[in-house]
């Protein structure tokens, strides 16, 4: 840990104001003792008295303070239909005076969920619905990938972006001076849910900042591919330099504290409660402090079922609303009628027991469809040690089927196992439109098979297969034979840059070696660490 | 000094008298000139600093940080590859040393077509003579002339064809035959080691890791240049720069210089900036010798045949061939073999056995250049039929210099590889309509693409390098050069910036 940093010391960014005084904490001696803690407190954003509480107006107060958002007429916001994301940008709109426009879509209903959608039907808000996520996505992938809906700006999915993520390192520095004024000891393990990871990561990284020396448990409500580890580093990364943009870039170079990812209370997935979650809700609500069992509650449910080495002392992060929205009539005739239908049909279970069924036999055919795809799209292991920056996993595996089937068997199975690597290394400076390019390129020759009606994919064919394939393609010209020269060229990159590999060539390699030939006039131009350059001041 | 942007804190405005973008032939020359005029001086430089301590002679190391786009830069079309340099001291870093003037009949041309009023013929001789004196231009001994380079010689005399040792600008060469990928041993007489010092010495703060987005301007004098700092692992930006200057030279490559233009939204009522690329297209040979002839060991390319190199405009376009030795490491080697299995081992295991011959052309193509978002650019060129057949009378006169060097089987790297025995009749070769993909094209040299000429209704450069419709703002790279010049261009780019750099610490504007 480095020097302990001050709030004030992020004025630097600018904001709306929205955050002013910290949420309190409360004390859960008796729930300690019974969990065996050594402390138990509650960060009670769910008391933040600003856009119904919750821990998004953090995220909103900085995000809606930066352009193109501050100059936007209003904003596009995409969410479940319960979504509390879209509760705090609704609110957000009203008080800022924009139009919204919410995209939303089905999740399981609970009273939470009625609640949330009720409130955001009544506001200032133009309400889209799509019947699943991936028809909004196919829809309007401005969505997803940002930018504008006519007028409208979009805003990231839950309100996360590098910027909003200050507001969240502010909450850790907020909770290191609230400690320090109530003089209490700093926890040494935080819980918290998991959503988008924005909450998780500028926690991460405010914790580092604020000299707290604490294990962060991120408890994941959302499936793996939305917080998977390599999503969570990157989101670190823009959070960094982000920072140093801002002209923070002391705050930007610490190490954030260790994020422990618990996927065990997913359950059947995102917006799905769970019985362990119900209870935790239950249990807490007990205590004074209410939960909602989407999120929060799958977070406290791991603590209740004993983290691992979980004594000590634990502050749980409640990033919930507040409890109470404004009731407004009318709500439901605001509606779309897809959804209104929906809703109907979900509080009707005469009408709901047919549709079930009907939709039993849909499932049973896709189903069949569904078991091809996965047998296609799963089951990837990369190589021993492979961590990529650039390439994921399933794209070493092809990598190296590839070069299984264009190197023959010159290269051994280290070697071969090498190659993703030493690939994904050189292609790390690579612009964007290249990497993407490669990627899709993997991509359409993994699932190649499937245009002869083979149900095995390109990494799973006998070699003598893949090497037809390969001859195949580069043979036919055009997109075809692009693909081929770059997973071939890639293999080569990948192999023949292996000292191994030089020896049946006769080449004998780099003459220097680690000892290289200093000349003093080089280094007599490079400036010393920290100088500024003449005629420099900081914008 | 130089200062690795990454590390400074962002964002951050700087003041100078004049800001170069670019620090290669160009761009180092420029600020040498005008720094030792007076001038405050900043230079950016999208690459890294690299001292030859950096440099580990692994391809796959060096690349990244040598090469844009990690040496994998094409047109838009994948169909070309065009390896440009970056660092501080642009492609001079990677670069074989060859020096050649541009010839005295095309820059007469130029002189007439374009009305260069400050770049005369004459002007040029001057500037060659304090270039080649400043980098220690000389002929390769002929014990440097390593037994690649002699093969084509050989040939040449066995054939009767016109060939030449070739000059090049280096002092304490070891030999090592690891240029394209930095030298070790401080051997190169290139911009980081004779101007880049010198331009420091005389005040320059060198800004590395810091790629120019935009020029600012308001229609009618430039002020400014918008700059980002980029990470040096991913290269990706950190922060932004910005430098205010009443004087702005671009000296950012014959891509880089057209793409920021029109990014920046320079004012170009000729409507040229971007739109005459020429590239210097070339292909390759390969002959496989009983004799192991090591060809990645010693200086390359040291000998040059001109055979099918007329260079006059008034001698028509039927000989636009250069053709000279090229080796790669395994590899480059080993991605310019075709196909893949036993065919591709068999001729890696030939690796010492193997010649390369390379044939580039004098091209009168005319591509063209756009930004691509903040940071990139986009290529678009395919050589016209006429070009096209000058690639295949290319590798008809690669292939016949092979034979006559002694090779035992020539490979033609085509889709289906062309392998042919030295008793062979290669005239196939002469009608092959070369397609997309049909074999590997590359280009090192792309110029043309902001043509100098004293019309600003012609032109958006005049012959002094200074931008006609936008006071403050000069050009100093390959960009300028009228036409393609079929020889390769760092000498007279940096004469080229020798001769703006001067012209601009003249300037009162």
């Amino acid at each position: 840990m480095g020097r302990r940093w001050q709030l004030s010391e992020l004025d630097e960014i600018p904001r709306l104001g929205l955050v002013e005084e910290p949420t309190e904490l409360t004390v859960l001696a008796e729930l300690a003792a019974e969990l065996k803690l050594e402390s138990l407190l509650i960060k009670r954003d769910d008391k933040l008295p600003v856009l119904h509480g919750g821990s998004k107006p953090r995220k909103l107060d900085y995000l809606l303070a930066q352009a193109p958002f501050s100059e936007a007429p209003g904003w596009a916001a995409v969410g479940a239909i319960g979504s509390g994301n879209l509760v705090a940008v609704t609110a957000a709109a009203e008080r800022l005076d924009r139009q919204l426009e919410a995209h939303t879509f089905w999740e399981p209903i609970s009273d939470g969920v009625i609640d949330n959608l009720a409130y955001v039907a009544s506001g200032p808000v133009q309400l889209r619905y799509y019947s699943s996520r991936v028809g909004m996505v196919l829809r309007r992938p401005q969505l997803i990938t940002g930018g504008k809906l006519g007028e409208l700006v979009v805003l990231p999915p839950g309100a996360t972006t590098a910027r909003s993520m200050v507001g969240i390192v502010r909450a850790a520095l907020e909770l290191a001076e609230q400690l320090e004024a109530e003089d209490l000891p700093p926890p040494e393990r935080v819980v918290v849910a998991l959503g988008s990871g924005g909450t998780a990561v500028g926690l991460a990284h405010g914790f580092a900042l604020a000299g707290i020396d604490c294990e962060l448990v991120a408890v994941s409500a959302v499936e793996r591919l939305v917080s998977s580890r390599r999503r969570l580093a990157a989101m670190e990364r823009g959070l960094a330099a982000h920072l140093r943009q801002s002209g923070l870039a002391d705050a930007a170079d610490v190490e954030p504290v260790a994020i422990r990812l618990v996927r065990n209370q997913l359950g059947r997935g995102y917006g799905i409660a769970t019985a362990g979650s119900v209870q935790a809700c239950s249990k807490l609500r007990e205590h004074g402090v209410l939960l909602e069992p989407l999120y929060t509650g799958k977070a406290m449910a791991a603590l209740l079922a004993g983290l691992p080495a979980a004594g000590g002392r634990v502050l749980f992060w409640n990033t919930r609303r507040d409890a109470e929205l404004p009731e407004r009539d009318g709500w439901r005739e605001r509606l779309p009628k897809k959804l209104a239908a929906r809703l109907a049909l979900e509080q009707d279970p005469v009408r709901k027991r047919r549709a079930v069924r009907r939709r039993r036999v849909l499932l049973g055919a896709a189903g069949a469809a569904g078991l091809t795809a996965i047998w296609r799209m799963t089951g990837y292991q990369a190589p021993a040690g492979f961590r990529g920056a650039v390439l994921a996993d399933w794209e070493a595996q092809v990598l190296t089927a590839v070069g299984e089937a264009v190197l023959g068997k010159v290269a051994s199975a280290d070697q071969l196992a090498q190659i993703p690597s030493g690939v994904d290394r050189y292609l790390l400076t690579m612009p964007p439109g290249v990497q993407r390019e490669l990627h899709l390129a993997l991509g359409v020759l993994e699932q190649a098979t499937l245009m002869g009606g083979c149900v095995s994919r390109f990494s799973r064919l006998p070699v003598a297969d893949r090497e037809r394939l390969l001859a195949g393609l580069a043979a036919g010209g055009g997109l075809r034979e692009q693909i081929y020269r770059a997973v071939r060229d890639l293999c080569m990159l990948g192999f023949y840059q292996q000292s191994s590999s030089w020896q049946a060539l006769g080449y004998e390699g780099p003459l220097v070696g680690e000892e290289r030939m200093r000349v003093p006039g080089y280094e007599q131009l490079k400036a010393k660490p920290g100088a500024v350059p003449r005629g420099a001041s900081k914008s | 000094m130089i200062y690795d942007s990454s590390s400074l804190q962002l964002p951050l405005r700087m003041r100078a008298d004049l800001c170069v973008v670019g620090s290669g032939a160009g761009g180092s020359m420029v600020a040498m000139a005008a720094a030792e005029a007076g001038l405050k001086v900043v230079l950016l430089e999208a690459g890294e600093f690299l001292a030859p301590t950096d440099m580990s002679q692994r391809e796959e190391q060096m690349f990244p940080r040598l090469y844009w786009d990690a040496g994998g830069r094409s047109t838009k079309d994948r169909a070309v590859r065009i390896h440009q340099g970056h660092g501080v001291g642009g492609s001079t870093l990677h670069n074989i040393n060859l020096c050649k003037r541009i010839p005295a009949s095309i820059r007469a041309h130029w002189d007439k077509e374009r009305k260069l009023e400050h770049l005369g013929p004459a002007v040029w001789d001057k500037l060659y003579g304090q270039v080649e004196k400043l980098l220690s231009v000389e002929e390769v001994p002929a014990d440097r002339v390593n037994l690649h380079n002699r093969l084509m010689a050989k040939a040449c005399k066995k054939l009767g064809w016109r060939g030449a040792v070739l000059k090049h600008n280096r002092t304490g060469c070891a030999q090592s035959g690891f240029c394209e990928v930095g030298c070790a041993y401080d051997g190169k007489n290139n911009a980081a080691k004779v101007v880049i010092p010198r331009a420091v010495k005389a005040g320059t703060e060198i800004l590395s890791l810091c790629q120019a987005v935009k020029i600012v301007h308001d229609g009618k004098r430039a002020s400014g240049v918008e700059a980002v700092a980029l990470d040096a692992r991913t290269r990706k930006p950190l922060g932004e720069i910005h430098i205010e200057a009443s004087k702005i030279c671009l000296s950012a490559s014959g891509t880089g210089t057209p793409a920021l233009l029109k990014r920046s939204g320079a004012p170009d009522p000729a409507r040229g900036v971007g739109h005459s690329l020429r590239i210097h297209p070339g292909v390759m040979v390969a002959g496989l010798f009983d004799q192991r002839i090591e060809a990645w060991r010693g200086v390359p390319q040291t000998y040059e045949c001109t055979e099918w190199l007329e260079l006059d405009p008034a001698a028509g376009d039927k000989r636009r061939i250069w053709i000279v030795p090229a080796f790669a490491h395994p590899v480059g080697s080993a991605s310019m073999v075709p196909g893949h299995g036993a065919a591709h081992r068999r001729i890696m295991e030939s690796y010492p056995h193997l010649g390369v011959f390379s044939a580039m052309i004098h091209d009168h193509t005319q591509g063209s250049v756009e930004p691509n978002g903040d940071l990139g650019l986009s290529i678009d060129y395919w050589p016209d039929r006429s070009d096209r057949e000058q690639l295949a009378r290319g590798l008809w006169a690669c292939a016949k210099l092979l034979v006559a060097a002694g090779a035992r089987e020539i490979i033609v790297p085509t889709r289906k590889p062309r392998s042919y025995r030295p008793a062979d009749n290669f005239d196939d070769l002469l009608q092959l309509d070369l397609q997309r993909g049909e074999t590997d094209i590359t280009a090192v040299h792309p110029m043309s693409s902001v043509p100098m000429g004293d019309d600003p209704a012609k032109a958006a450069v005049g012959s002094d390098g200074k931008h006609h419709h936008l006071q403050g703002l000069w050009i100093a790279d390959g960009s300028l050069f009228p036409t393609s010049i079929g020889i390769p261009p760092q000498l007279s780019i940096y004469a080229l910036g020798l001769h703006v750099g001067g012209k601009i610490a003249r300037s009162k504007s």
